[in-house]
């Protein structure tokens, strides 16, 4: 693990060397954050070197700099593009009214040197459903968009209106209401292998990620899974191979909204398909 | 593929029977309770007394842990139950033995039916000691957990052997030391030998599954194998061929050591978990540990003051505290999926299923717990007080919190699948 691309995670990178986090934190003001562990927790697993570059207002080129002196090695990507090519406004945020936008800028607090996270979120709250919340900061707070997305936003759109000014739409989801109070029986569905196969049609090879947890010690299952569906992309599925049902993360997975279909083979051998609605 | 052991959950009659008669069990107890509340204002030593402890030994404590076992071991053993048969017959062995038992004591009608009672709950403990060593085979493959499930067989079938000779000993008298004496041995082999080594090895695999978390100091809990037995082993040396003096102190602060080790485990659990909503299994278990941890620092008052007030303090902690309060929030962390499997785990089609929390009522465990709590607070000062019209109140409290965990559990017993769909 010294081989490094832009995609690499950065908790990643501390595994390998702890020291890469004072290297990094040198970059720029916004990562100094990475020296605090609770916050270090929350960004290094889902942030690339790419998004933090980003999001510190640095580029790859200067991570590559204080990284190489610790025995990191760059693999070259075939395409090295910085991605700053900016996208359409999608349609949700062209049609929203100013008055359905709550603008919140939360450089002050960064000035101050605290951490937003907690305000954001509590303001996202109050946001009504199908509304937009806006955080105007001085980088592109990557965390917070896979954080939200996970949860209760819709959709997320960043504008950048220079490299100091970052301006990040959130859509709150709509239907809050009605997807917690659909019934736990429309989560989850012990499928045939016919019906079974039908689900996982639906999606294809590329948006399924299949596992194997019939090796792994209780409860290493349950956490693979879980930490799987933390990376899984809108749209995708995971497909596990498994020795049991694992009673114990329907209730879990049912809390998050996810759908779970489940093909019991036999004794020993059941198939699962988890997915986001 | 062939090389997965599957650890197939048992059938039905190895573990249901127990749920049902513990609950029924736990309701009789409190019923018990209140009929004789002036119990827990005299020597521990009492016909009534007597019997209302074993009722919550064996009859609530004993007999849902067995149930709850037979369908963990195969969790966390990684393999089939040895034998269900083994296991299902235990249950007409305990329950037989325990209510002969129990209904001799109440008048302390000592005898043969007593002994044989005594008996039947050794054959009890002799079968699950057996069934437990052949599915953990611990021998072949080795973890802290397999080996706390072993010590903990041990120490029950240690326990009820000395309880049937004291059982004996009542009819025929042999032992040369005091029977008051023995009985000592005998309860403190049964708390923290077998109750305590149990909770201990059986939560510090299902927390992480409960929590979502991990902890990787598994050093923790090979600290508390070694003080837990180490203090228990000491007190019941010394209580034997010396007798039971201050050095009974040492042995319970080597104990707590051993119990300190152990919530220090599944405290960094807590740390570690994914699970961020605090259920009420965690307050339950919660409050239980705090229990324990509180009935042995009360040790030093129970030893050195005169009356009964601190000791039927000690054993309300222990028994209505501790071990009832882990088996209350642990039932529907247990029960739920068991019920769940039978009945929807092998079906297909393109069936819609149930959670196995929409099994039962969850207000009514909220419920639970709030009078838990306040049946609790209440009889423990009557104790304190020793006025049996607050004891009886607070056992008033203690059936209606049965009355409710009752109602849930044969909710989850009698589960219908609805066929609808």
């Amino acid at each position: 693990m010294e081989d490094i691309t832009a995609k690499t995670k950065i908790s990643e990178l501390i595994k390998a060397n702890p020291k890469s986090i004072d290297a990094i934190a040198s970059l720029a003001k916004p990562l100094e954050k990475l020296k605090n562990p609770i916050l270090r927790k929350i960004m290094a697993s889902r942030v690339t070197i790419g998004e933090a570059a980003k999001m510190g207002g640095t580029t790859v080129e200067e991570f590559k700099r204080v990284l190489l002196p610790l025995g990191f090695t760059f693999k070259q990507e075939t395409s090295t593009k910085e991605e700053t090519i900016s996208e359409p406004k999608p349609t949700w945020l062209q049609q929203a009214n100013k008055s359905d936008i709550d603008f919140y800028d939360v450089r002050p607090i960064i000035d101050n040197g605290a951490d937003p996270l907690k305000e954001i979120l509590g303001r996202f709250k109050t946001t009504q459903p199908g509304k937009i919340l806006c955080i105007i900061n001085n980088f592109v707070p990557t965390p917070l968009i896979h954080l939200l997305k996970q949860e209760k936003a819709e959709d997320t759109f960043v504008e950048t209106f220079s490299d100091k000014e970052f301006y990040t739409y959130f859509l709150k989801k709509e239907k809050e209401a009605s997807q917690s109070s659909e019934t736990a029986e429309e989560k989850l569905q012990m499928n045939d292998e016919e019906s079974f196969a039908a689900i996982c049609s639906h999606f294809t090879k590329d948006q399924t990620k299949e596992i194997d947890v019939r090796e792994l010690e209780m409860p290493g299952p349950m956490q693979l899974i879980l930490a799987e569906l933390e990376e899984l992309p809108v749209g995708h599925a995971l497909y596990i191979n498994h020795k049991r049902v694992p009673v114990y993360l329907l209730e879990e997975l049912a809390d998050k909204n996810y759908q779970v279909h489940i093909n019991n083979r036999e004794e020993g051998n059941v198939k699962m398909l988890i997915f986001k609605k | 593929m062939a090389q997965i052991s599957i650890g197939k959950a048992p059938g039905n009659r190895a573990v249901l029977p127990f749920y049902a008669t513990g609950a029924v069990m736990f309701f009789v107890l409190c019923v018990l309770m209140v009929f004789s509340p002036e119990s827990f204002t005299r020597h521990y030593f009492t016909p009534h007394l007597l019997t209302i402890v074993h009722v919550a030994a064996l009859g609530w404590g004993t007999m849902i842990i067995l149930g709850a076992a037979h369908q963990l071991l195969p969790v966390i053993c990684e393999q089939d139950l040895y034998s269900e048969k083994m296991a299902s017959f235990v249950w007409y062995t305990l329950t037989l033995g325990m209510i002969l038992l129990t209904t001799n004591f109440w008048n302390l009608t000592v005898g043969w039916v007593m002994i044989a009672g005594g008996s039947l709950i050794v054959i009890s403990a002799a079968l699950y000691l057996f069934n437990v060593l052949k599915t953990t085979r611990i021998f072949n493959k080795y973890s802290i957990q397999k080996l706390f499930l072993v010590s903990s067989a041990i120490w029950l079938l240690f326990t009820v052997i000395v309880g049937l000779l004291l059982a004996i000993n009542l009819k025929f008298p042999f032992f040369k030391q005091s029977h008051l004496e023995i009985l000592k041995l005998h309860s403190h082999a049964g708390i923290a030998g077998w109750f305590l080594q149990l909770i201990t090895g059986v939560s510090s695999k299902l927390v992480p599954m409960f929590l979502l978390g991990k902890s990787k100091k598994d050093y923790l809990l090979n600290w508390a194998f070694i003080f837990q037995n180490l203090g228990l082993i000491l007190f019941l040396v010394d209580g034997y061929f010396i007798g039971v003096s201050v050095r009974v102190l040492i042995y319970a602060a080597i104990v707590l050591i051993g119990v300190v080790f152990w919530l220090l485990y599944l405290y960094d659990n807590f740390k570690n978990r994914l699970r961020k909503r605090v259920e009420l299994l965690m307050k339950h278990a919660f409050l239980s540990f705090l229990a324990l941890v509180i009935s042995i620092l009360l040790l030093p008052a129970v030893y050195f003051s005169s009356g009964y007030r601190w000791t039927m303090l000690y054993g309300t902690l222990l028994f209505m505290g501790w071990i009832t309060s882990i088996i209350l929030g642990k039932t529907f962390k247990t029960l739920p999926f068991i019920i769940w499997n039978d009945h929807y785990k092998n079906l297909s089609g393109k069936v819609k299923v149930p959670l196995p929390k929409d099994l039962y009522s969850e207000k009514l465990t909220v419920w639970q717990f709030r009078i838990f709590i306040a049946a609790f607070l209440v009889f423990a000062s009557g104790i304190i007080l020793q006025q049996v019209i607050i004891i009886r109140i607070g056992a008033i409290l203690w059936v209606a919190v049965a009355v409710l965990y009752n109602v849930n559990v044969f909710k989850l017993l009698l589960h219908k699948r609805n066929n609808k769909s």
